[in-house]
């Protein structure tokens, strides 16, 4: 399906002179209700919009934004696009270059994501989202997202992370817990110097490999009123390497894989991240926020 | 011409076993099938071949101790035992491997290391001193240990089993030997150790620190489960006399420690049975029943007692022996399955009585013998890579060392013994 099959020239405002983001969806807003019905009141629409905006998460990267909502009594699928002609600045540290809004149905969140990643590819193509920003008119964009095609099934591929921490086997424990602590994540996969997938490791293995073996065959140290389990990581951290804690990649997905799979995936071998790889070179990771946030509470 | 392909194939099978280049259990159970496909033995004959008592003893003891270990009884009961020696590392050691004794004679060996090696690499880790003495002590103290009893040691369990004698009779028969054993192997161990663990009052105050209290982390599962160990020991001491196999003791005690302590916990319980060990035992009974259907088995013992002249004496001592030596390198579960019918057919030409010596030989050299390398027994196998993995390498020669010469000792002992009560 072509992206701009899902697009309607009505829709797509360029040049708009807005000054804040609440403007480009009061913009927006205005058009939908010239064109459907949603058996509930503009207001309550807007509301629905504004109380996701207010829980974040809706300014991607290169000044994207994305105001949606599911509403209630909604059977279809709307996507408006609103180019300022100047990038907005308001509310956010991000200029926002372009509103791109989505209303679906309350369980439209398939084909939201998909038409999501879709966006999210025009962005990522730097000449010709320069292009789209510049358009005059709305001929002009459909023209412009013509050869955009969306993905008839959702894969991990549109929602996994692509700005990735990783480590190397030579990473030192020190470092290691540094990057842990400075990014506050809770998972790095171990890349050698071409970006295979060497191992990976979890906040859990390096608390394994803080506890000593016997202690944790003792399996119960409630009986010890004095024990610092990580004095000798600590001691040792510039000597222990990641490639001595660093466990064997026992799932991977591929960028192709689909969104069941991950999610069957994760819930069948207990995990909360999984490196997605193509040819042994890791292209993503995808963790279960990014399941929260994306596929459940978009 | 079949003879030598069943010979072959075992040979084959325990070299294997004896290198690890596969998994034992997929071994034995590869040459079963081989021998059933091939028509050595057929279907029938070779699962009645399959020692029920045996297997189930094992079950039902895995169960009984998988629930037990959950109480932290043990780990009670090493804390408290140190503690009662004010931290004296040497007197820790000797009594830690008397409770790894009492606990293998009662128990698998291999369990028992595995509750009991942590504890003393923490014990020794707190005192500031190196866990390795502590380890090796208690590999060879259940080594030993195990011996005792019925159901200690799986040799034991085997010839139990093959010959009806009862709990009672290897406490009778076998258990002064190991008591000696002990006694000796607690002297030699503190007069080795004695000067290098000696550690200031400081560290020693570390240890009295532990609240061993708060090991026993459910106090109505440590009530149940001791209640029903004991019962089931009481059950192993009377099966003689009530004319019940140990089998049905162990199972009545799992189903019973089942019942009391949970309803819908069944799967959790079965898998503290090591199916794999399990499996072993079924695989090795069917190929060791091969060899007898083929003959083997009797041209071996014909063989043996020709080079003895059939006199009990030699055939004893030198079955002590070779049994303690040849466990020494390899698994002497396999050993002693494939040496019961061996025996078994020399009491055939010299009378059942006749051959009560060579059942206890065979038991103390091949349960004795374990001790003699690292890998002679599985329970040094096991307390090695627990002290390997906690950053304590034992290599071979390091355990062989201790190992080696309490092996000598203890089959020296066990040669005395032997000749004393039943040979003169």
């Amino acid at each position: 399906m072509k992206l701009s099959s899902l697009l309607d020239s009505a829709f797509i405002l360029p040049q708009a002179q807005v000054k804040t983001k609440e403007e480009a969806i009061d913009l927006i807003l205005h058009r939908f209700s010239q064109y459907f019905q949603t058996g509930t009141t503009l207001q309550a629409v807007k509301q629905a919009i504004l109380d996701r905006e207010a829980q974040g998460g809706t300014v991607l990267d290169k000044g994207l934004a994305i105001p949606h909502a599911r509403l209630e009594s909604f059977n279809d699928f709307f996507v408006g696009i609103v180019i300022p002609k100047a990038p907005i600045t308001d509310d956010s540290n991000l200029p926002v270059k372009c509103v791109i809004m989505f209303l679906t149905a309350k369980t439209g969140s398939a084909i939201y994501l998909q038409t999501l990643s879709s966006f999210i590819s025009l962005v990522k193509d730097d000449e010709r989202y320069e292009r789209f920003l510049k358009s005059h008119s709305s001929d002009e964009v459909l023209e412009i997202l013509d050869t955009i095609e969306v993905q008839k099934e959702l894969s991990v591929r549109d929602i996994m992370s692509t700005n990735i921490v990783s480590v190397t086997p030579h990473t030192t424990v020190r470092e290691l817990v540094d990057i842990l602590f400075e990014h506050k994540i809770s998972y790095v996969p171990v890349l050698d110097s071409s970006g295979a997938l060497l191992g990976e490791i979890t906040m859990n293995d390096l608390l394994k490999a803080g506890l000593p073996h016997y202690a944790i065959k003792i399996g119960n140290l409630d009986f010890l009123n004095h024990f610092q389990p990580f004095e000798t990581l600590l001691a040792n951290e510039n000597s222990i390497h990641v490639e001595t804690i660093m466990r064997k990649v026992s799932v991977s997905l591929t960028p192709k894989t689909s969104m069941i799979e991950t999610a069957l995936e994760m819930a069948k071998n207990n995990r909360r991240h999984l490196p997605v790889v193509e040819q042994n070179i890791l292209k993503g990771i995808v963790s279960f926020m990014d399941i929260l946030s994306k596929v459940l509470r978009f | 011409m079949q003879l030598l392909f069943v010979a072959a194939i075992f040979i084959i099978a325990f070299i294997i076993i004896t290198f690890e280049w596969f998994n034992k259990t997929t071994v034995v159970l590869a040459g079963a099938v081989l021998y059933i496909a091939t028509g050595i033995i057929d279907q029938d004959h070779a699962f009645a071949a399959v020692d029920w008592n045996v297997i189930f003893l094992l079950v039902g003891m895995m169960i009984i101790v998988g629930i037990t270990r959950g109480s932290g009884l043990f780990q009670y009961v090493a804390i408290k035992a140190a503690k009662s020696v004010k931290g004296d590392p040497i007197r820790i050691l000797i009594l830690l491997s008397i409770i790894t004794a009492v606990f293998s004679a009662l128990l698998d060996n291999v369990t028992t290391v595995l509750i009991i090696t942590p504890i003393s690499i923490l014990i020794a880790v707190e005192l500031g001193l190196s866990p390795i003495p502590f380890v090796v002590s208690n590999a060879i103290a259940s080594n030993i240990g195990g011996t005792a009893t019925l159901i200690g040691d799986p040799p034991n369990i085997l010839i139990g089993s093959a010959t009806n004698l009862s709990f009672m009779d290897f406490v009778v028969n076998a258990s002064p030997a190991v008591l000696i054993t002990m006694v000796v192997y607690c002297v030699v161990f503190y007069l080795m150790f004695r000067k290098s663990l000696r550690v200031s009052r400081e560290l020693r105050a570390r240890i009295m620190d532990f609240d061993e209290k708060k090991a026993l982390k459910d106090k109505g599962l440590l009530i149940k489960s001791l209640s029903i160990i004991s019962l089931t020991i009481l059950g192993f001491s009377l099966h003689g006399v009530l004319h019940v196999e140990p089998a049905t003791v162990a199972l009545g005690g799992a189903a019973l420690l089942m019942l009391l302590t949970g309803e819908h916990e069944v799967d959790k319980f079965f898998h503290e049975v090591e199916w794999s060990t399990i499996f072993f035992f079924i695989g090795l009974f069917v190929m060791v029943d091969g060899l007898v259907a083929m003959g083997a088995i009797e041209i071996l013992a014909k063989k043996a007692l020709a080079i003895t002249g059939g006199d009990i004496r030699s055939t004893s001592i030198l079955l002590i022996w070779i049994s303690g030596v040849f466990s020494a390198f390899v698994d002497n579960i396999p050993y002693v399955a494939t040496m019961i019918p061996m025996v078994q057919h020399m009491g055939q030409q010299l009378g059942a009585d006749a051959i009560m010596p060579l059942w206890w030989s065979l038991s103390l050299g091949a349960c004795f013998g374990g001790n003699g390398t690292l890998i002679g027994a599985s329970a040094n196998v096991v307390s090695a890579g627990i002290a390997g993995k906690s950053g304590f390498k034992i290599s071979f020669l390091t355990f062989t060392k201790y190992g080696a010469f309490i092996t000598f000792l203890s089959l020296l002992i066990a040669t005395v013994y032997i000749y004393l009560r039943y040979l003169i």
